[in-house]
């Protein structure tokens, strides 16, 4: 299902953009489990981690289409 | 005997206020080392429980967490981590534990069966023969992998945070312990350097 959602999609969002945005959304909510105690530190520092991750991300793509080959990686 | 009177007796009772700074400060310090260190029963019994919580860990990720009594982080690790792993596996249609898996990405393919159960769970559901498409868009298969690559990953980087756990928390008593003793001296060398002033006042 998952599958044939993300293949319906256009190329740039289901096989860059959607799955890179899943994943920095785990990998932040979990080192900011692992350096939080609270529920509510742990939140604030994995919102705080994924938006650095999105503009790391952001950058990365706006590299690609600088370097004048958007289809590199999609 | 009025309990105020123990501080003005006994061996430790100096004249100066320096003294008795000394003496609540490495009584404070001494508190948190048996703190830290506890009986020796009760070392042994946490010992067991950390190895248990590491070991169940490594079989169902943030297990080992609801073990060692944090609950909210051992819900939200199962909650990311086999959402991850789901999500991975249901991307790559069942194929992230096939042969064909292994023959594109070895290193990735060990990798992932560090998820424990999850990834045992997913090499026993593979499908035996290639479901139609899987393999038409390379790139999802390639991220459907890396997906459960990923998610043992941060298992691995979950038993190295619940192995150190004991001497973290053993670190943060004392750190408590040290700041409650530094506001103790100082509360204390305040009262010292007012009483002078009162007959000076006088």
């Amino acid at each position: 299902m998952i599958h044939a959602l993300l293949q319906s999609m256009p190329p740039f969002l289901g096989e860059f953009v959607l799955p890179f945005l899943i994943m920095g959304l785990g990998i932040s909510l979990v080192t900011a489990g692992m350096r939080k105690d609270e529920p509510v530190q742990i939140l604030l520092e994995a919102l705080r981690v994924f938006v650095v991750l999105v503009i790391g991300f952001a950058v990365f793509a706006v590299a690609l289409f600088l370097l004048g080959d958007p289809h590199m990686f999609f | 005997m009025p309990p105020g009177e123990d501080n003005t007796s006994g061996p430790n009772a100096g004249p100066t206020a320096g003294t008795g700074t000394a003496d609540v400060a490495a009584a404070a310090v001494a508190n948190a080392d048996a703190a830290t260190s506890g009986a020796t029963t009760g070392k042994v019994a946490s010992d067991q429980l950390l190895v248990t919580a590491l070991l169940s860990n490594l079989v169902l990720p943030g297990v080992g967490y609801l073990l060692v009594g944090r609950h909210f982080k051992g819900a939200l690790f199962i909650a990311v981590i086999l959402g991850m792993f789901s999500f991975g596996y249901s991307l790559g249609m069942g194929c992230n534990f096939t042969e064909q898996a292994q023959e594109r990405h070895p290193v990735m393919y060990v990798i992932q069966w560090f998820s424990g159960a999850p990834a045992a769970a997913g090499y026993v559901m593979r499908p035996d023969t290639y479901p139609d498409g899987a393999f038409d868009n390379p790139k999802l298969f390639e991220i459907a992998v890396l997906f459960t690559c990923i998610t043992g990953l941060l298992n691995l980087l979950l038993f190295i945070d619940l192995s150190g756990m004991p001497a973290r928390d053993a670190l943060k008593r004392r750190l408590a312990a040290r700041k409650e003793t530094d506001a103790q001296a100082a509360a204390q060398a305040a009262t010292d350097g007012s009483k002078p002033e009162e007959p000076a006042t006088a």
